[in-house]
């Protein structure tokens, strides 16, 4: 199949590889009586996909929402890094902090967070090319007058944008769909459009909230191939909730494990895998049995292997 | 989804983002125009007023369906906004003796605030109590404009006499009132319903959309919802603004009559029947429902000798079929004549196949 030369860069974040990105630092949310999280601390990584993972009900949604605005927590302070590497252009960006704790949604999002939800929300009304040129919005100047007369400045920046937003079409291989109303959509397909707009804000950091949520083991396999694309190939800084620990352990680099609100466990895939907390919170409170089932399982594995 | 004829194959994206692309497109629109240009010369005087009536309810009709339609944001405050646009118009030109045109343009900027300040409850309400806030502006409106406290605005009258349309000198004459009104008119509501249709395929507009749909997901990619709303309100209120000015120039009086509740419920029928979220809907919905008393009256007068019921209650007849008109709408194609419109373009093109 042909396709297009990627030209754009879909990773919006400027810092050099390995530096911190986001401080989560010691955020609690509270609502009325009910602790939501407690004292979470973490770091995300430039370049890493980050996995956030926990039961039902651990907070990893609220964490979520708090680093993209629609949650303010009470205390603690979710921080994210600009610069100090070069943008697209080799121009050497300055380094500057912002504390997105206070900050509502769309400005947040005009820092480059990007985000996906858990329940697909989507425009349904609208195609999902107007989906993905929505993606575009902050880049975009809105005057009236001008959008009113369409030919010159309106005309000229929804051609420019459609470029980039071709390319993700391409990356995600939504051609087919591309003026189909996405309301009419299946599922799987929806979530890549999901994705897809996600990208066109070219993000800083992309938040994907259970990507592969009800989809079968072929539609997971296709979309952790998608996600890592996107890491891959656009060098973009993901963090994922996902609840399928074979493509977590997988894909990401690193994992931060939550449970009823408090950080039980960071670190990478095999140190996490290891915590006996995560055994605890994922198994059970009888450490004996847990470590039971866990040797049986290397065994087999060393049977097998 | 939309039937596209097949064979069109856009080598560019400015092509692409046209409004028409096939040569029946073309055709078609082609048609409207020499439609709207011969129209003066074959209509009497009696329809050509309806048909000036119906254009300036085209450009009301379409404000609404930007707030409404496009944006999610119910209004039932239309009838008190064109109060403003006329009022303002009015008083501007007859007591300031500022030229119409700027009058008109001062009309659509105070009516597109007045509307915006309206607008406000709109940040934290949706759907039906915005409805009853955005009522609570009619009555206001309507209020103030009744009672006129202290004369301010007709100077204890109670109407104002509007002087005969004179643009820097151009002067409708008596003879051919309803053929200049025609010309201004046309040449207005076109610019309107095409400045409205472009709005709708810029990222505006599509910011505009995606409140409607999905409020939060809508922030989530940056849009300012607060801004975006208000925004949707201005430029609304400037339509009806626009429409309301339009009004007291063409009826070269105002009072408050025309603007009571009934005329926002009437063009928000005009909205659902037309088709909600589509500028040719709202164009369809506002000829349709301007139509619809006229042409009831014209059978009445044909058939009141057969159906005396006809003649003897024709305002209850009007009103009992206005009705009806909305209900069959809302329950067979909720998506209004825009949709039927589309569906039969797609019949034909797909003929003889179903789909």
């Amino acid at each position: 199949m042909l396709t297009r030369a990627y030209q754009h860069s879909l990773n919006g974040s400027s810092r050099p590889q390995g530096r911190p990105l986001l401080e989560v630092d010691d955020v609690s949310l509270r609502f009325g009586g009910v602790k939501a999280l407690t004292d979470v601390s973490f770091t995300i990584t430039q370049g890493d996909v980050h996995a956030i993972i926990g039961p039902n009900g651990a907070g990893k949604s609220s964490l979520l929402n708090c680093i993209s605005g629609i949650y303010h927590p009470q205390e603690g302070q979710i921080r994210l890094h600009t610069g100090g590497g070069e943008d697209e252009e080799g121009r050497s960006v300055p380094e500057g902090q912002h504390l997105l704790t206070q900050l509502p949604p769309y400005k947040v999002a005009r820092l480059g967070v990007a985000r996906s939800f858990q329940n697909i929300e989507l425009f349904a009304h609208l195609s999902v090319l107007e989906n993905l040129m929505l993606g575009r919005h902050i880049h975009m100047k809105h005057s009236v007058l001008a959008s009113m007369l369409w030919f010159g400045p309106a005309r000229r920046q929804e051609i420019e944008h459609r470029h980039l937003v071709e390319e993700v079409i391409d990356l995600l291989q939504l051609q087919a769909h591309r003026n189909q109303p996405v309301g009419s959509l299946a599922y799987g397909i929806q979530k890549r459009v999901e994705l897809g707009r996600a990208l066109c804000i070219q993000p800083t950091l992309l938040l994907l909230d259970e990507p592969m949520a009800g989809m079968n083991a072929e539609e997971k396999e296709d979309m952790a191939r998608y996600v890592l694309d996107v890491h891959e190939l656009a060098g973009v800084s993901v963090v994922l909730i996902e609840h399928d620990m074979n493509v977590v352990m997988d894909i990401s680099d690193r994992v931060s494990v939550l449970d009823f609100g408090r950080l039980i466990a960071d670190g990478t895939p095999d140190e996490v895998k290891a915590d006996p907390a995560v055994i605890e919170a994922y198994l059970g409170a009888d450490r004996h049995a847990a470590e039971l089932v866990e040797r049986a399982a290397e065994g087999q594995e060393a049977a097998h292997g | 989804m939309a039937a596209t004829a097949t064979g069109i194959h856009h080598r560019s994206y400015e092509s692409e983002l046209r409004l028409r692309a096939t040569r029946a497109e073309y055709f078609r629109l082609a048609l409207m125009g020499v439609l709207l240009v011969v129209l003066p010369f074959v209509l009497d005087n009696y329809w050509l007023s309806i048909a000036n009536t119906i254009l300036i309810a085209v450009i009301g009709a379409v404000g609404l369906n930007i707030l409404v339609g496009y944006t999610g944001q119910i209004s039932l405050g239309q009838g008190g906004f064109l109060a403003v646009g006329a009022y303002t118009s009015a008083i501007l030109t007859e007591r300031y003796d500022v030229p119409v045109l700027f009058a008109v343009v001062a009309a659509v900027i105070a009516t597109a605030v007045i509307g915006t300040f309206f607008g406000l409850p709109g940040l934290r309400l949706k759907g039906l109590y915005l409805a009853i806030a955005t009522l609570a502006s009619q009555v206001i409106i309507e209020f103030v404009v009744r009672r006129d406290p202290g004369g301010l605005l007709t100077e204890g009258l109670g109407y104002i006499d509007v002087a005969r349309l004179n643009i820097f000198g151009w002067q409708v004459e008596r003879a051919t009132f309803e053929q200049q009104w025609y010309l201004v008119l046309a040449i207005i509501t076109v610019v309107a319903v095409v400045a409205a249709r472009n709005l709708f395929r810029t990222g505006l507009g599509r910011s505009f959309m995606a409140v409607r749909d999905q409020d939060i997901a809508a922030e989530a990619i940056g849009v300012n919802l607060t801004r975006a709303k208000l925004t949707a309100f201005a430029v609304s209120s400037g339509y009806v603004g626009l429409a309301g000015a339009l009004i007291a120039h063409y009826t070269e009086i105002v009072s408050w009559e025309r603007f009571t509740l009934d005329v926002s419920i009437t063009y928000l029928a005009m909205i659902i029947v037309g088709g909600l979220g589509s500028v040719a809907g709202a164009v369809y919905g506002a000829i349709f429902m301007s139509l619809l008393p006229v042409l009831i009256r014209t059978a009445a007068q044909q058939w009141g000798d057969a159906v005396p019921v006809l003649k003897d209650q024709l305002p209850a007849v009007q009103n009992a079929l206005f009705g009806a008109v909305i209900i069959a709408f809302l329950i067979f194609e909720p998506r209004g004549l825009a949709r039927l419109w589309q569906r039969a373009k797609d019949y034909v093109r797909y003929w003889p196949f179903r789909y």
